[in-house]
């Protein structure tokens, strides 16, 4: 049977109580008083009774070592180095801990963020509280968009990311609606703006791509010599691009973009890239300065303000864009 | 008939109007191609695939038919995939039984007599050093 939330809780504080013995003596009195502390009142039998819990062997209990010193008339753990957190996790740790699960569980709906998710909840020992789902709501919640195709390839581009595998598969381009089979050296699954991608040298087009998920079919690992990528090349791609497609650059240059008053002021609190710096006329209005890669996203980016925002320069980069605009 | 427990791969662009023959994986229990098909404004009416159970491949190294297994994302034929707009497309693969590990043409035959819409493809070249082999 599931051990109740609140006697969770109160396991966790005999647990700490007896665990901080250097700083206090764990008996009986200190228990009540650090469950006070926390707004718990308990008497001294229910922590009698969680006590004989937590020595029952999992799941039923937590197959603690307490044992009653007599002499010292204090609990003990016969082994000093057990804890029921597993490790010795202070309650703003787990705090802390707690609220990344929820970052995990929206950011990596795959089998690895399954497996990290259920390790970090093996530390909290939360697997063992019982939890009643109509009580809870997050207190931190991140955008959660449907689960997008091709996200069922992550596991797989991930382990290749890490061994060093190349990979077959079919590649789908919305723009030229055309398909063409892919040999890919894959370095980085990288996520922008809920969309994910895979980076790495294409020997179909002999340079370094980035690859929808969503546009990929059937990846295949290949037994091949895979070709290791430039470390410099893939933190630039992490780093210097605000997206994933560059547009005619490889290396940053000076990108200014002016902006009105009311978007200056969203800019200023989120600013597009690390390499912003606001120029301010007096209506509030500026120029925003970026050094970066242009990418297709950074346009995408400029048009989404419609006419708050326009690229100043450099004069390429305004007829590039002048050239990618499609009648709808 | 030449088999190994390898699993080769070719990557091809063969292209038969919109239709794309885009890889072929060959193992000893099966020979898998994958397709792309581009909806075209040639189909003005009836925006529609699907694949005829009698199709098979014939290769310049066997006199054997190597006839249809099962198919992946599209439908045999009575049945067919509808579509609705010029910009759709499909992604879809045909098993086969297994080819020889050898280096040969095939020919992909949905109607023996080509037809205007068939999926015919012919003279389709697998050379064995044009080949990947599978990580297993």
């Amino acid at each position: 049977m599931p051990i109740s939330k609140n006697a969770m809780r109160r396991c966790l504080i005999i647990d700490q109580v007896i665990c901080d013995r250097h700083y206090h003596k764990p008996n009986m009195q200190r228990i009540i008083d650090v469950c006070r502390e926390q707004g718990i009142e308990v008497s001294s039998e229910t922590i009698q009774k969680d006590i004989n819990m937590m020595k029952k062997d999992r799941p039923n209990g937590f197959g603690a070592p307490i044992k009653f010193d007599f002499q010292l008339q204090e609990y003990i753990y016969t082994d000093p180095k057990f804890t029921i957190n597993g490790v010795k996790l202070s309650p703003e740790d787990a705090s802390v801990l707690a609220e990344s699960l929820v970052l995990i569980k929206c950011m990596m709906r795959t089998e690895l963020g399954d497996k990290l998710r259920h390790a970090m909840e093996k530390v909290l020992s939360s697997s063992l509280e019982e939890v009643d789902q109509n009580e809870r709501y997050p207190i931190l919640k991140t955008m959660e968009p449907p689960r997008s195709r091709g996200y069922e390839f992550m596991d797989l581009l991930i382990d290749c990311c890490k061994v060093g595998i190349p990979i077959s598969f079919i590649h789908y381009s919305y723009k030229n609606e055309r398909f063409k089979s892919i040999v890919l050296h894959p370095y980085v699954v990288r996520e922008f703006e809920n969309r994910w991608y895979v980076y790495g040298f294409s020997e179909t087009h002999n340079a370094l791509r980035s690859f929808g998920l969503d546009r990929i079919y059937e990846p295949i690992k290949l037994d091949k010599k895979y070709q290791k990528g430039n470390t410099r090349q893939i933190l630039s791609f992490l780093n210097d691009m605000y997206g994933v497609f560059p547009l005619e650059v490889e290396t940053p240059v000076e990108v200014i973009l002016r902006a009105d008053p009311l978007t200056t002021k969203f800019l200023t609190a989120y600013p597009i890239h690390d390499t912003q710096e606001l120029i301010k006329f007096t209506n509030g209005g500026a120029h925003v300065k970026l050094k970066l890669i242009p990418t297709m996203e950074l346009i995408h980016l400029v048009w989404s303000y419609g006419p708050s925002l326009r690229i100043i320069a450099p004069d390429w980069l305004i007829e590039k864009q002048k050239s990618l605009k499609t009648r709808i | 008939m030449k088999t190994s427990d390898k699993t080769l791969i070719w990557h091809l662009d063969v292209r038969r109007k919109t239709l794309q023959l885009l890889r072929v994986t060959l193992n000893e229990f099966t020979t898998r191609l994958d397709f792309g098909y581009q909806m075209d404004t040639m189909y003005d009416y009836d925006w529609w695939i699907n694949i005829d159970p009698n199709t098979h491949l014939l290769t310049s190294a066997s006199t054997k038919k190597f006839r249809m297994q099962d198919q992946l994302n599209i439908a045999t034929a009575p049945n067919k995939n509808m579509y609705k707009a010029r910009t759709d497309w499909q992604f879809f693969s045909l098993f086969f039984a297994p080819l020889p590990q050898e280096d040969q043409k095939i020919s992909l035959i949905e109607f023996e007599t080509a037809t205007r819409t068939g999926f015919n493809m012919y003279d389709i070249e697998l050379q064995l050093k044009d080949s990947m082999e599978m990580k297993r």
